[in-house]
């Protein structure tokens, strides 16, 4: 990957790229053709689903920023930083690793994992299940073009089925998104975005409401809102607008 | 190396799993191993890239930067902005704490050495005791 050559003597950047608080805007590409129309039980369209999924994932990267500012403590970590350096020695070319190698992947795995997570969870609520099964994570990686990488991890038959599930336009349940998902796109500053796009700017629910508890207690409320409400209730039901009762989290 | 130890420990990442999840929630096995499995090939993609950079600019260590820039040229933006905040509040913990070490030991020697003229002082007069009473005894 020699590519990027140019951005050899790029430095990290100092303090915070983005504002706390603030979210990225990203671009959502308009559904498959003939899938616009597609509602799901409660009568929200595939849009309204993707930018409900796609502001649960831009509050989860706005906490993560937050958290990483309130972060005092490196002695503890949730993963073993011995392990950790175990698989960077892995690699053969890897020679001496510092100190604070170990504790960064400590804390970029610890995201991977927990966005991964995330986007699974999204494809198994689509199917009204409660269980995250393997074909879930198989989802997350087929439709996220920043995960290409693991598609060797996931069988080839997972990803057909995931394929076959998405361009299939059956019954009453949810079409899953396109291949890119709940893509990773910026435009850049003062661009328009991609014509026929949707804009998503910042999370509609204020962020002090979920961040001020505990990670997995914030957490809860915000599956419990996207809900509706309901128990068992799959994403985008229980309300004409999509992202309508996200906003009562203020 | 056996198969588990070149994996993250399951057990830790069925935790970090289950703390974002509602708490209705189940995760089974096998989705437990696939995230371990995802979770140590990230580590090992940017960690070969990293390397790269690290053997192209002929040095031997890897270090924060190197991880910082490898996550930024694989198009993993979001994990590159949260290491690089991460990398800079835990260098300016670790100038703290040198700095609080380079001061408490700086104090620390003050009071050795006022600890060893203390030793000192008691010892010469406990020789003067000493000698005091041998004398006064040999009179």
């Amino acid at each position: 990957m020699d590519n990027n050559n140019n951005n050899n003597n790029q430095q990290p950047p100092p303090t915070s790229v983005y504002p706390p608080g603030s979210a990225v805007t990203t671009v959502i590409p308009p559904p498959p053709s003939g899938s616009a129309s597609i509602v799901t039980g409660g009568g929200a369209t595939y849009h309204h689903l993707l930018q409900q999924q796609q502001q649960q994932l831009q509050m989860f990267w706005t906490y993560q920023r937050q958290e990483i500012e309130q972060v005092n403590d490196f002695k503890n970590h949730q993963l073993p930083l011995a392990r950790i350096k175990k698989i960077m020695k892995a690699d053969e070319d890897v020679r001496m690793i510092s100190a604070e190698a170990p504790i960064l992947f400590a804390k970029a795995c610890e995201l991977f994992i927990l966005e991964l997570t995330i986007r699974s969870w999204l494809h198994a609520e689509e199917n009204k299940r409660r269980t995250l099964q393997k074909n879930d994570i198989a989802a997350a990686i087929t439709r996220t073009d920043i995960f290409d990488f693991l598609v060797d991890i996931v069988p080839r038959e997972e990803i057909k089925e995931e394929e076959d599930a998405a361009s299939a336009l059956g019954g009453g349940g949810m079409v899953a998104p396109a291949a890119s998902g709940v893509p990773y796109y910026y435009p850049p500053m003062g661009q328009p975005a991609v014509p026929g796009g949707m804009m998503i700017g910042r999370p509609a629910m204020d962020p002090s409401g979920v961040y001020a508890q505990p990670p997995s207690q914030a957490w809860q409320s915000v599956w419990q809102n996207s809900a509706g409400g309901g128990d068992d209730v799959s994403y985008g039901s229980g309300g004409s607008s999509g992202h309508g009762n996200l906003d009562s989290q203020g | 190396m056996t198969d588990e130890d070149r994996l993250l420990p399951i057990a830790n990442v069925g935790r970090l799993m289950k703390q974002i999840l509602p708490s209705n929630a189940k995760i089974s096995k096998e989705a437990k191993q696939t995230v371990q499995e995802c979770a140590t090939e990230f580590i090992s993609f940017v960690t070969c890239e990293a390397s790269e950079k690290c053997h192209r600019e002929n040095r031997k260590t890897v270090n924060g930067d190197d991880i910082w820039w490898a996550l930024s040229t694989l198009g993993l933006d979001n994990y590159a902005d949260a290491v690089g905040r991460h990398l800079h509040k835990y260098r300016e913990a670790e100038r703290e704490r040198t700095e609080h070490n380079k001061g408490s030991n700086d104090s620390g020697n003050e009071k050795e050495t006022n600890t060893r003229s203390d030793v000192q002082n008691q010892s010469t007069k406990f020789i003067r005791v000493v000698e005091k009473g041998s004398s006064s005894s040999a009179r």
